[in-house]
């Protein structure tokens, strides 16, 4: 009898879930679809970039929406695994029937997720994933769109700075065994050996791993002057960490753009002091221009973060993401076709920081290799390093 | 009978949901409640298999989404690098994870349990990592796309075509797991699963029964990856790790193991719920976790165990013409060698058990063997039908040496026994039970049972003639679909003494027969014996009713302390001295 | 490979292997009793950890109050295990119920830490000595790194103690080998197991807290640390506490050279195997019993 009791309980929950699920608003919004790692590990990517995504589309609404209709963001969690992100783009197109498309900012759930979207016509917005495959340059798919920077621009820069502005000879990589880290080891070799330089190590890690004397004593001893991780916050942190209590601080560290997350800060603390970073953008705590305090300002505002952290670089890009595809919406209408024209005609957007994003037939990647500065952390914080 | 009109009304029903699962997808046309269907057939194929080896066989399989990854990355290496069709590429990725499957199935040989457990998510483990170390082939961590679904000629396959296909393999799968299950195969793991040393001694070769059900599962899983990587055109390795594991495995526990349609509404379930979840997503995890605890612990049975017991759904009786008379084995000419014990000893670690001691069964005679507690009398017997090894000595059989040979060899070489304190295999009923020791004589393998060619069909039916025909015998037939501890102590016993027969032995070893049975049944059984003796069997008895004994033996042998103190004739060793004193007692004056 | 080199790669791998011993030992506590291995280990080692973050670093109470608290809580969540997970399927004939039924809590503690303490890994200060390694014949040592390593042999030795010493202990030790007889004896076998849960989760409280400082609080962890210290009980041998701490420190030699002299991939594929050919060679392990396979 106590199996019965329970058994009709969670049937009766279940049908006020289900009905409870299929509510809709009265007016007929418009859709854009998200998804991300919103929970599990790196969780804070996919967050910071729905945070972008919320505060744009809470601006557009405000406003009145487009042309009338309000926007409604459907995220999904996909937990970084690109089986569910096709699952999700399925259901998002099919069955929700949005409008645009933003995928998860890692690259496997992104190409995962490419499958559906690009046959079904739907515009694919990319704010966030930097590997070069998700829409490489000149061969992209013409409804795949990208706001962020490449994982080829970021290791041409890193190249070119720890050579020409360090004055290293001797570089040591580490890179982890997920996409972004090998396809970050495979964009940085050709670019160094561009400049005549060959790495003296090429170290691969696990996400997880915490100890790594065993790597930087080997680098060490090799001699390196430079080691250039490309790697996730945490795992840098210990590196990080690590090379402070072997006492290696001549060998300077660099990073691609993913361990601007608060992860490296946080953990590392002071041993963080002096890292630098390929981002996206210039430091945002120590830029002078004031759209971009503004918006840093009201970042912190909403969601309370440590103003220290300043906002993460791809909260702008998503923020810009959704003004730029709202714009085109309002334009031409919600046919997907139409919407992938416009945005692509739609020449030069300039992003609420000021950033530019460049869009024709011929280039879907709206930035450009120009866009990738180095930054340093300092005390906490991302500042303009001294060299640039 | 009473269940007759539920049951009616249950197989309409099932029958009736099933029909309509299956069509109504060829109506839908948005191609996200397609993709549903699709991957929940895909479950159902893989938990099928699982259900084979985890539910049935009792091995543990934790690993099982490296299986499916062989499967997937197979059948996307041949046809995205070397542009095979479709067609080739999934047998061929189905027979190579088959291949995987034996390997893994190796170390169930050796440990069990949680130790196979552990390997079996290590090799998970390292499949993953397998993947990721060879990009050349598998893309390693950026995974593979472009995997096509498949094509016919000019025609491309559309997703409702792909989900005909990938349902029809699954209604088959479905078909052939249940064919294999109710034959002597599913008889086979079910029993090894519950009891090997049982199983052993029953005939059935554990190990090959082992790798038997570790291979069928991972060819099922094999097809699972294939038609997995065409459906998602593009495979990574997240989607195979651990978490798949259990998915698969919560899958086949929420559906019900041992149920054919257990994997079924496991998918189903596990693959819908997510859906209403969304509003809940923060929490969507932790329920898991706790469904995951709920479900293992208050629903063993799964919900259609739950429901079937709930309904009081019993298997079906098998239909049976009347019994075959049992078959007369005529004795041969009498030879002097049938079974010798030549010097046995065998020592536990320092206390000798049985102390260099020759024994000589003659054919056709029943022979027994007495003794205090503790004597070595079953340990005796454990050393003859193999399930210890001796230290010291020589065991012929019809004179071929037997004391090297594992327990279903020796079965198969025509001696079987039944159990000092009764063992049956609990899980199965009276007549499944006796079915089992049929296993050795019937050489039907596991596709020609699952296809039910008409040898196997014929030979299965045979062996249900004659199990009742025995059943019979023993006053037992109204009970043949009764769970078998269902039983008193002692009816069990004639259930073992059944199954010993099963397997037409020449030599039959019976452990303490008429322990806990009443006066009346102990005098039925010795019937039954000399009615067994009349067919030509040798018995070897061991029993400490002494009056049972001396009537109905040709030959006594009495043990104390491991060692032979007496033999002969029943008159001549109750006379005994040495006897009388170490066991039958003097009489106080 | 200067020698130099060599000796701070061994301070390293007898580091990591001391915590891969003390996870160990916490599964064997429960295994010698109960004959189950409890698959939610690793999450209690996790929110040990965290735990000690909010008493230690949040609230700032002195470290061993935030120890005991911790410990306290932990060995409350042990016992839930027992009572959810462990003792209504004992009786189940399957064996691996409760494989299922202890990781199932693993997963719902495991997310419900995350919900409450975040995804993110938290900064934990070093509480034995500080940030300065101790140089020692020009290898580098930090003081928590040797606060981990007696730490663990600590607790070894203890456990080892406590049970051959002790009449407790030959109460555990009976109930493990035979718990109808044990009780038979009037030894109070729920006690003796509920005890051994409580130690267990007091261990891996420990063990997260001490750990903490080197590889972060951070709800993820539990996953590796709970399966490497599977693999040491397996290699070290069941319900051996000498093995679990030997086996320890060997995994994590292996880990650490083979991560330097191979690569971080193989270093993972070289544990599993070392697992496989142990359970396929000397299935009771280098210390355990015999026969206890299966």
């Amino acid at each position: 009898m106590k199996t019965g009791k329970i058994f009709f309980f969670s049937v009766s929950v279940l049908c006020w879930l289900l009905f409870a699920s299929g509510f809709s608003s009265a007016a007929e919004p418009v859709k854009f679809g998200m998804t991300g790692a919103l929970s599990g590990p790196g969780a804070s990517l996919g967050l910071d970039a729905l945070h972008g995504m919320e505060m744009a589309v809470k601006d557009i609404n405000a406003k009145g929406g487009i042309n009338g209709s309000p926007i409604e963001i459907i995220p999904r969690d996909d937990e970084y695994d690109p089986s569910k992100a096709l699952t999700f783009a399925k259901e998002l197109v099919y069955k929700e029937k949005v409008v645009v498309f933003f995928p998860s900012t890692a690259t496997t759930p992104n190409l995962a997720s490419q499958q559906v979207t690009l046959p079904a016509h739907v515009p694919h917005i990319i704010a966030g994933t930097t590997s070069d495959i998700v829409c490489p340059e000149g061969n992209f798919d013409p409804y795949a769109f990208r706001l962020s920077i490449l994982n080829s621009w970021q290791a041409k820069k890193l190249a070119g700075f720890v050579v020409k502005q360090l004055k290293a000879k001797n570089i040591a990589i580490m890179y982890d065994s997920t996409e972004y880290g090998q396809d970050g080891r495979m964009m940085l070799v050709p670019e160094l050996a561009k400049i005549g330089v060959t790495p003296i190590y090429e170290g691969s890690l696990n996400l997880g791993d915490v100890d790594f004397t065993a790597h930087l004593t080997k680098v060490n001893s090799l001699g390196a002057d430079a080691i250039i991780t490309w790697t996730l916050g945490a795992e840098v942190a210990h590196i990080a960490l690590d090379k402070k209590k072997l006492g290696y601080g001549h060998i300077p560290l660099l990073g691609s753009e993913a361990i601007t997350m608060a992860e490296l800060r946080n953990l590392a603390k002071e041993a963080a002091d002096g890292v630098y970073i390929a981002d996206r953008m210039r430091a945002a705590y120590s830029d002078p221009d004031p759209k971009v305090k503004a918006f840093m300002n009201r970042y912190l505002k909403e969601y309370k973060t440590d103003p220290k952290m300043a906002v993460p670089s791809w909260t702008i890009t998503y923020y810009d993401a959704v003004n730029w595809v709202a714009q085109a919406i309002e334009k031409v209408g919600q046919d997907r076709k139409k919407v992938r024209d416009a945005l692509e005609s739609s020449g030069t957007f300039v992003g609420v920081t000021g950033i530019k994003y460049t869009f024709s037939p011929s280039k879907h990647n709206g930035r450009s290799a120009e866009a990738v500065h180095m930054v340093m952390v300092k005390d906490g914080k991302l500042v303009d390093p001294a060299i640039r | 009978m009473i269940n007759d009109p539920t049951k009616d009304l249950y197989k309409r029903f099932t029958l009736g949901l099933l029909t309509a699962y299956v069509f109504v997808p060829f109506f839908i046309e948005n191609l996200y409640y397609l993709h549903l269907f699709e991957l929940v057939a895909i479950y159902i194929i893989v938990v099928s298999g699982l259900n084979i080896v985890t539910g049935c066989a009792g091995q543990v399989s934790l690993g099982h989404a490296g299986l499916v990854a062989i499967g997937a990355y197979t059948s996307a290496i041949l046809t995205v690098n070397y542009h095979l069709s479709f067609w080739v590429a999934l047998p061929v990725a189905a027979l190579f994870t088959a291949v995987f499957g034996a390997l893994l199935g190796i170390p169930s040989l050796r440990v069990g349990g949680p130790y196979l457990a552990l390997i079996t998510i290590a090799f998970n483990f390292l499949i993953d990592k397998i993947i990721l170390a060879w990009p050349g082939m598998t893309g390693a961590a950026a995974g593979k796309w472009g995997i096509r679904l498949p094509s016919i000629g000019d025609y491309q396959f559309s997703h409702t075509a792909y989900y005909g296909l990938v349902i029809g393999i699954a209604l088959l799968t479905m078909l052939l797991c249940k064919n294999i299950v109710t034959s002597r195969w599913g008889r086979a793991f079910n029993a090894l699963r519950n009891d090997e040393i049982l199983a052993k001694t029953s005939g059935i070769n554990i190990y090959y029964a082992k790798l038997a059900a570790f291979v069928i599962s991972a060819f099922l899983a094999g097809v699972g990856g294939s038609l997995w990587s065409h459906l998602h055109s593009y495979i990574s390795p997240e989607a195979f790790r651990f978490d798949r594991s259990v998915l698969l495995l919560l899958m086949l526990l929420v559906g019900g193991q041992r149920k054919i349609l257990g994997p079924l509404v496991g998918a189903v379930i596990l693959t819908a719920l997510p859906e209403f979840l969304h509003a809940i997503e923060e929490y969507r995890l932790v329920i898991y976790g706790v469904a995951l605890v709920v479900c293992v612990i208050s629903m063993p049975e799964g919900l259609i165990g739950m429901i079937r017991g709930r309904l009081k759904i019993v298997p079906e009786m098998p239909v049976v013409p009347k019994a075959e008379p049992k078959p007369e084995v005529s004795p041969e000419a009498p030879a002097d060698d049938f079974l010798k014990v030549l010097g046995v000893s065998k020592r536990f670690e320092g206390v000798c058990a049985v102390d260099s001691v020759d024994i000589d069964v003659a054919r056709g005679s029943i022979h027994s063997l007495i003794g205090p507690n503790g004597a070595g009398k079953t340990t005796m017997v454990n050393l003859i039908t193999g399930v210890e090894r001796i230290n010291g000595g020589e065991i012929r059989f019809k004179n071929d040496r037997i004391d090297r040979l594992s327990p279903h060899q020796i079965t198969g070489k025509g001696i079987a026994r039944t159990f000092q304190n009764v063992r049956v295999f609990k899980d199965m009923t009276v007549l499944e039970n006796v079915l089992v020791g049929r296993h050795c004589r019937i050489g039907n393998g596991v596709l020609a049972v699952a296809f039910r060619l008409p040898k196997a069909r014929k030979d299965e039916e045979k062996a249900i003639q004659r199990a009742m025909g025995l059943l019979e015998m023993l006053g037992l037939a109204e009970k043949a679909n009764e769970l078998v501890t269902n039983l008193p102590h002692g009816h069990q016993h004639s259930v073992e003494i059944a199954r010993a027969l099963m397997s037409d032995p020449e030599l039959l070893f019976l452990d303490e027969p008429v322990s806990g049975l009443n006066p009346e049944e102990i005098d039925r059984m010795g019937v039954i014996i000399k009615d067994i003796k009349k067919t030509g069997i040798t018995i070897f008895l061991i029993e400490h009713y002494v009056d049972f004994v001396m009537n109905i033996s040709d030959i006594v042998t009495v043990f104390d302390f491991g060692k032979k103190i007496a033999e002969g004739a029943p008159q001549q060793v109750q006379d005994d001295q040495k006897v009388i004193e170490a066991y039958l007692g003097v009489e106080r004056a | 490979m200067t020698l130099t080199t060599f000796f701070q790669l061994i301070v390293s791998g007898l580091s990591i292997g001391s915590i891969y011993g003390l996870v160990a030992l916490s599964y064997n506590v429960i295994f010698n009793t109960t004959n189950v291995i409890n698959f939610a280990q690793g999450e209690l080692v996790t929110v040990g950890a965290l735990l000690g973050f909010t008493f230690y670093v949040v609230f700032k109470y002195p470290l061993f109050l935030a120890l005991v608290l911790a410990s306290l809580v932990v060995s409350f969540l042990a016992l839930v295990i027992e009572r959810v997970s462990v003792r209504p399927v004992k009786d189940i004939s399957q064996n691996f119920i409760w494989i299922m039924s202890t990781f199932g809590f693993g997963v719902a503690l495991k997310h419900t830490a995350m919900l409450i303490w975040g995804k993110s890994p938290l900064p934990f200060p070093k509480f034995i000595g500080g940030n300065e390694p101790i140089p020692f014949f020009g290898v580098l040592i930090l003081p928590q790194e040797i606060g981990i390593f007696f730490i663990a042999v600590v607790c070894t030795v203890g456990l080892e103690l406590y049970r051959k010493k002790t009449i407790f202990g030959t109460a555990v030790r009976a109930t493990a080998l035979d718990r109808e007889t044990a009780s038979i004896m009037g030894i109070n076998t729920n006690y003796v197991i509920y005890f051994s849960f409580a130690i267990s989760g007091i261990l891996a409280a420990i063990c997260g807290i001490l750990v903490s400082p080197i590889t972060f609080a951070d709800p993820t962890m539990g996953i590796v640390l709970g399966v490497k210290g599977f693999v040491v009980m397996i290699v070290g041998g069941l319900g051996s506490a000498t093995g679990a701490i030997l086996g320890g420190l060997f995994l994590g030699l292996i880990e650490t050279f083979s991560a330097t002299v191979i690569s971080s991939l193989w270093k993972d594929i070289i544990t599993f195997l070392i697992l496989i050919l142990v359970m396929l060679v000397k299935p009771s392990g280098f210390f355990g019993k015999r026969g206890v396979t299966g």
